[in-house]
């Protein structure tokens, strides 16, 4: 066996002439929790999909487990459990029934299924709604369901493409807590894709960040964040015929580099900050150009995600209906 | 195997979940059809018909009071065939019956009555014949054997002339009876409607279940998670036909049921009813491999329902499910010909109404349905492998 849960290197997918997986490598150590973090479009679910042999990949070569994903799918589809985009039971069967179904699809023995449903109702905590029709569950309940459906062979690897779409904030962290349950008290090997920064910082061990179907950055949280800038971060929010006096000001007053994003403008501070931002404030109200707002916080994914690729994830994702909470900043 | 039988398995448990609403949805319509059409033979008062009468004797004055006091038939006196004919090609009159002089005469051979029927309306003409027959066997006992003599040699005896809107001049020994053939051994329409939405509740059932849960569980994510476990993929397609099959013939069987209840015969006896049971299963097998088909290469719901009622309403129809594929207009013939449905039906009604199958028919019979079956099962197989494998 490999030292890697799983490994891709070089791999590329088309459609026709779309690329959706442009050359990807990536190493995930076992009993790692890695994030795959991308707007809407980006490959994420194509590359998923591909290590499962879904999809047959154009070129380039992932192994899992040390099997390679197209001559060994068999063995690869043992080691992992999916949860897919589309969160899927199967509503007019019960909880148990689910699992069963699944424990037969993976040849388990009829006994060995019976100890797994316990175990993995209580896990989810839905053990009281064991005779209960899926299709009557929460949103929640439902997602906790996949999930455990998704562990019923005991695979060494949980993949999980969007597990918190669509979850109410309590939920979500309920999911959260569960995927570490998993991780820690299991050793699963956790892949996640994910467009939310918060799920990514909070849940991750690493992340890579993809667009386009290529990985942009790839690091610890931290790594990426301190990659952006040691200090903070000022965010101005302008009419856009004023940003560009305003880079020129803060160039001039300041010696600061500042990029521009439509009516934002952001700025890195490596210095101690104090009352940098009643300078600025003061010294913009001297030269008379209007702002709408000004801030300062430590460096997000978002700003990384800024940086890599031009533009917020927030603004890539709009075909996505996103919670409310999401659209609020990160800390 | 083992992942078959566990999908067939989750397959019958949501059946079973929506019992209700999977079994209603395939019988609601074929049940309306038995009870109402099925019913409605009886229910003809007043055909009305033209006598023309040569004979004016006491025993054809006798045989038409006998046949008005049927309830069913309201005779009109026309002195002249070539009226009466006339009034029968405009439809005025469902039938025309011309007794012959001499036929009140007390010699022990009777000259022929003859009958000029408008075959385009079996549920009218199939109650005019009985209450002709009826009738005609109080006065002539050689009608009885005539039928039955009759019966044996033909299952799809053809009416005297089958071309659309003719008349028809029957000149058969004793009476021009013969015509009501076209119904086989059971005088009743009934029986003979029910033979026929049996197949059409197995074909249709097997339509609606295996290939719309193919469809749906590949547009609400379901497959894709039977995809990344380990199983062969062809056994989500086994179950799917298996499954359709199982509750086609769950369908198949009420109808079958309904139809007895209501007065259908099953003549066949035990025998009978295995071979019942051995053609609604080759029904379904096909049918199953149509819907299979189409749920692996259609991705909407709506399409698949059209495509769906565009194979088999045609099929059906064609089939002679409703009427007798020898009454259906000439340019259509091949059409039903081409038609294995037609073989279910024609297989079914034989041991329903006739009471056996002979040993050539039975091979014809299966033959069809078995390559139908096999050729759907091929190409579902294909389809499946391009779209899924
Ligand atoms: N089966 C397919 N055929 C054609 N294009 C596809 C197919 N699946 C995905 N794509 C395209 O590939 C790109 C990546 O899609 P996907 O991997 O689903 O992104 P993500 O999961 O990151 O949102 C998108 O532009 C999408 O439209
Ligand atoms: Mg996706």
């Amino acid at each position: 066996m490999s030292e890697y849960a799983i490994e891709v290197y070089d791999l590329v997918k088309k459609f026709n002439d779309l690329t959706a997986v442009d050359g990807i490598t990536l190493k995930i150590s076992k009993g790692e929790i890695f994030g795959l973090l991308g707007p809407n479009g980006a490959g994420k679910s194509t590359t998923i999909n591909i290590l499962l042999h879904l999809l047959e990949p154009t070129s380039g070569k992932a192994l899992v487990g040390g099997y390679d994903i197209v001559k060994h799918s068999r063995e690869v589809k043992k080691l992992i459990g999916l949860v897919p985009q589309e969160t899927v039971v199967e509503p007019e069967l019960t909880a148990e029934a689910n699992l069963r179904l699944f424990g037969r699809l993976y040849e388990l023995p009829e006994d060995e299924i019976e100890r797994k449903i316990s175990e993995l109702l209580k896990l989810a905590e839905l053990s009281e709604f064991r005779y209960k029709l899926a299709g009557t569950f929460s949103g929640g309940m439902q997602r906790r369901l996949a999930v455990v459906k998704a562990l019923i062979h005991d695979p060494s690897i949980l993949i999980l493409d969007e597990p918190t779409v669509g979850l109410d904030v309590q939920n979500r962290t309920a999911l959260w807590n569960l995927l570490k349950k998993i991780n820690r008290e299991r050793g699963v090997t956790i892949l996640l894709t994910t467009q939310y920064l918060e799920e990514a910082d909070m849940l991750c061990n690493r992340i890579a960040i993809i667009d386009h179907g290529k990985i942009k950055a790839l690091g610890t949280p931290a790594q990426l964040k301190q990659s952006i800038s040691k200090g903070f971060i000022i965010e101005i929010f302008a009419e856009q015929k004023y940003t560009k006096d305003i880079i020129a000001l803060i160039k001039r007053k300041f010696r600061l580099e500042s990029s521009v994003s439509g009516d934002r403008i952001t700025v890195n501070v490596s210095e101690d900050p104090v009352d940098f931002l009643g300078k600025v404030s003061s010294e913009l109200e001297k030269e008379k150009l209007p702002i709408v707002s000004i801030s300062m916080h430590m460096p997000t994914l978002d700003d990384v995600f800024l940086k890599i690729t031009g533009s917020s994830i927030r603004d890539t994702a709009n075909n996505e209906v996103v919670s409310p909470t999401m659209r609020l900043r990160g800390r | 195997m083992h992942d078959t039988y566990a999908l067939y398995i989750r397959e019958m448990l949501i059946f079973k979940k929506n019992i209700r609403t999977s079994i209603g949805r395939s019988l609601i319509f074929p049940l309306v059809l038995i009870l109402l059409l099925g019913n409605l033979g009886s229910t003809i008062r007043n055909l009305p018909a033209a006598v023309v009468n040569y004979d004016n004797g006491v025993a054809s004055i006798n045989f038409m009071n006998a046949l008005e006091s049927s309830g069913e038939i309201s005779i009109t006196s026309i002195t002249n065939q070539h009226t009466a004919l006339q009034m029968l090609a405009n439809g005025d009159v469902a039938f025309v019956l011309v007794i012959p002089p001499g036929f009140s005469a007390a010699s022990a051979s009777k000259p022929n009555l003859v009958v000029y029927i408008d075959s385009s309306s079996p549920i009218a003409s199939a109650s005019a014949i009985a209450a002709l027959e009826q009738t005609a066997q109080s006065f002539g006992a050689k009608l009885a054997t005539q039928n039955i003599a009759s019966r044996t040699g033909n299952s799809q005896a053809q009416p005297p002339s089958a071309a659309s809107g003719a008349l028809q001049a029957n000149n058969a020994p004793s009476f021009s009876m013969y015509t009501n053939y076209t119904y086989g051994a059971s005088e009743s329409y009934k029986d003979f409607l029910i033979a026929g939405i049996v197949i059409m509740v197995t074909a249709f059932g097997s339509m609606w279940s295996g290939g719309i849960s193919l469809l749906t569980d590949r547009q609400f994510g379901n497959l894709k998670t039977f995809l990344v476990t380990p199983i062969n993929r062809m056994s989500i397609l086994f179950s799917k036909m298996a499954s359709g099959i199982t509750q086609s013939m769950i369908s198949g069987f009420i109808a079958l049921g309904v139809g007895i209840l209501d007065g259908g015969i099953v003549a066949g006896g035990a025998m009978g009813w295995i071979w019942i049971i051995v053609f609604m299963f080759l029904s379904a097998f096909g049918f199953s491999g149509i819907a299979t088909i189409l749920g692996a290469r259609i991705n909407k719901i709506e399409v698949f329902s059209l495509i769906g009622m565009a194979i088999t309403m045609p099929m059906w129809f064609l089939s002679g499910a409703f009427l007798p594929t020898s009454t259906l207009p000439n340019f259509m013939q091949p059409f039903s010909i081409y038609n294995p449905m037609t073989y279910a039906v024609d297989a079914v009604r034989d041991v329903m109404l006739k009471g056996f199958i002979s040993a050539a028919n039975l091979l014809f019979y299966s033959t069809i349905l078995i390559v139908f079956g096999a050729v759907m099962a091929v190409l579902s197989y294909i389809a499946f492998k391009q779209t899924m494998g």
